[in-house]
């Protein structure tokens, strides 16, 4: 058993391979594959890609709650600062995309089969691992979407049984998402996974490269051999560069936004999931409480991922056949199928039911700070806290809003607030600060709206935007204020 | 990636391989990984430089130090405290200089040596009369701060001052 097991490591690991496969300059490549075969080599370019533009970031970031926002709103303020902060976020898109397709494509061609399991194990890790990333690196900005996520997020871990309790301290190395939480994700993102990634990426491809490409499906062997391997390796490039040229534009369309700074005692921010996670939110919100069994969200979120990735784990034992084909491994057919079915349609599900959240530049306090990118006026923040009194008998600005008739006005609240008037024709036609001044005076509401009309002497235009702009400052504002006060 | 290349690309020419030649392929393949590489490196490189990139932004602020008529005569060692935007850091920063006049000039003398930045001590009752002593290697300035003996061949730095309402004050950045 053991001179078994042993045999089998060695030529699973090519520590006994007499001389590497590279046949002279000619290099085996399954039919049709070229392309196809590119992926494995973007991923490491990618890899590449994160690592210098995380390097760059690490130099201008700080891991702490007084300090992770500032300093990545200090980066987006620095020459190509926001670009480099895009590039790295989307770059993880990016990975998990084409770790994805890599997969699909080594498991179509069923390139898990002996002599590459192996090859195929640490993919699956590598895979893990890349998510890792992108969950410990979403918390590290520390804005209002990376704080809520990560509380909703290590959440889960708590709800397990038995294990809950220890597993959410692990994770966030406290009872609450904090300090302590910011300093681990930050250690695990640019010390622990790193360490882990590299050499099982150079592990992958040295196996890879030793056991050579899988056949493609249907055959035994790869079927053609290309001579000198050159056109390959200009395909590869190729890849690598359209991948960038997108990289690059989805980071100048689409510049990496910051929302405001965390606020742990906003209970009105709803938190989104990274793309590639948001089928897994909404199996949790249409499966999450079940009949007499009760809450079980940790049930999508926990067991169902980890019965996939050990039925992937162990795919070289589970489909045995000397088949290929993979009409021809039911198991596995019906594995990938129901697999893609539940995460696009969930998917799909998921993206259709989003709620907006106000941001910087979508939001009053945008009007007033153009897109965040000045302070607000003092004078006019102070003559709305003045006229804000007149409101204060039903609505709270800041601090303490229960009990009262009327919806909190944080900044952010304005947002779902203001949603009430989306949709009005009138409305289409307005900017958001006109559209706030209507609604306030009375129009644009909703039949059964509850708030008063107030007649429009009360409300001058300069009162009303004074008012707008104290209750659109940014909360971490209001509590320095305060604190500047107390002193 | 880089070992395919390595390994295989310098292996005997492949005659026989139809469409363009090894060569036109490969120089396609080196203009694409040098656009990659670009693509890569502008912007880490510009994030990365942005010490140099930026320009000086430091906003100059005037510094209140004492009162003007406090240092009539001699020479005075003052603290003072103001807040420093330390990139993204608002930090307050306390330094010590020591204030003096010569003839109707202001002089408010920085305490780093210009050697190397240590804080030099100012010794008003030293044996062979007042001076500045830098402890790391023992540069001497005499009290208007030009350097007397050690290494410093700089004298010591002169903030910018005047005097608004009867207050001394400095200019810092």
């Amino acid at each position: 058993m053991a001179a078994k097991t042993r045999e089998w490591l060695l030529d699973r690991t090519g520590a006994n391979a007499t001389g590497n496969a590279t046949h002279g300059g000619q290099r085996p490549l399954p039919r049709g594959m070229g392309w196809l075969n590119t992926l494995g080599p973007v991923l490491v370019a990618l890899l590449v890609f994160e690592a210098l533009t995380g390097v760059a970031l690490a130099m201008f970031y700080s891991p702490h709650p007084d300090a992770a926002y500032e300093s990545t709103r200090y980066i987006h303020g620095l020459p190509m600062g926001q670009l480099v902060h895009g590039l790295h976020k989307y770059g993880e898109s990016a990975v998990i995309v084409v770790l994805g397709l890599h997969l699909v494509r080594a498991y179509l061609q069923a390139a898990y089969r002996p002599p590459r399991e192996l090859v195929w194990i640490s993919g699956v890790i590598l895979l893990l691992i890349t998510m890792g990333f992108g969950f410990t690196g979403s918390l590290l900005p520390w804005d209002q979407n990376a704080y809520n996520a990560t509380v909703v997020r290590t959440g889960y871990a708590s709800e397990v049984p038995l294990i809950g309790y220890i597993s959410g301290l692990m994770l966030r190395g406290g009872p609450e998402v904090g300090a302590l939480t910011l300093t681990r994700f930050y250690a695990i993102h640019v010390v622990l996974l790193p360490a882990l990634l590299v050499p099982l990426i150079i592990g992958h491809v040295r196996l890879s490269w030793v056991k050579g490409p899988a056949p493609e499906a249907g055959a035994a062997q790869p079927s053609a051999v290309v001579p000198g391997y050159h056109t390959q390796v200009l395909r590869i490039a190729l890849a690598a560069f359209g991948v960038l040229v997108l990289l690059n534009a989805a980071a100048v369309i689409w510049p990496a936004e910051l929302e405001f700074k965390a606020n742990p005692s906003d209970a009105t921010y709803k938190p989104r999931a990274e793309w590639y996670m948001m089928f897994l939110l909404q199996i949790v919100k249409d499966w999450g409480a079940l009949p007499i069994l009760g809450k079980m969200s940790w049930i999508p979120v926990v067991v169902i991922p980890g019965i996939a990735m050990t039925f992937l784990m162990l795919a070289p034992w589970i489909d045995r056949s000397e088949d290929r084909r993979i009409g021809k491994r039911p198991v596995m057919a019906a594995f990938l199928v129901i697999g893609s079915l539940v995460i696009l349609g969930f998917s799909f599900r998921g993206f259709s039911q989003l709620h907006p959240n106000a941001t910087p530049s979508d939001s009053l306090y945008g009007n007033f700070t153009t897109g965040g990118t000045r302070a607000m006026d003092e004078v006019q923040v102070a003559k709305g806290k003045t006229a804000f009194v007149a409101c204060g008998g039903c609505h709270a600005a800041y601090g303490d809003f229960q009990g009262r008739m009327g919806p909190s006005l944080t900044a952010y609240g304005m947002k779902t607030f203001l949603a009430e008037v989306e949709g009005h024709p009138e409305a289409e036609k307005m900017s958001f600060l006109q559209r706030y001044r209507a609604y306030v005076r009375g129009d644009l509401r909703p039949p059964n709206s509850k708030m008063p009309k107030y007649p429009v002497e009360q409300l001058s235009d300069e009162n009303l935007d004074a008012t707008a702009a104290y209750i659109s400052q940014e909360p971490s504002a209001v509590a320095k204020a305060a604190a500047n006060k107390s002193e | 990636m880089a070992d395919r290349t390595d390994e295989t690309l310098g292996a005997q020419p492949a005659e026989d391989a139809p469409g363009p030649s090894r060569r036109a392929v490969l120089a396609c393949t080196a203009a694409l990984a040098g656009a990659c590489a670009a693509m890569i490196m502008v912007p880490v490189g510009a994030l990365f430089s942005a010490p140099v990139l930026q320009s000086g932004t430091g906003e100059e602020t005037w510094v209140p130090v004492g009162q003007a008529d406090e240092f009539a005569s001699g020479r005075a060692e003052r603290e003072y405290t103001f807040k420093h935007q330390d990139g993204w850091h608002e930090a307050m920063v306390t330094k010590r200089v020591v204030v003096g006049k010569e003839g109707e000039e202001w002089l408010v003398l920085s305490t780093r040596c210009t050697h190397l930045g240590c804080g030099v001590s100012w010794e008003p009752e030293a044996d062979g009369g007042a001076r500045f002593y830098c402890p790391c290697h023992a540069g001497v300035f005499d009290p208007s701060g030009k350097p007397v003996s050690g290494p410093p061949s700089r004298p010591l730095d002169r903030l910018e001052a005047k005097v608004l309402d009867g207050v001394l004050m400095v200019k810092e950045s």
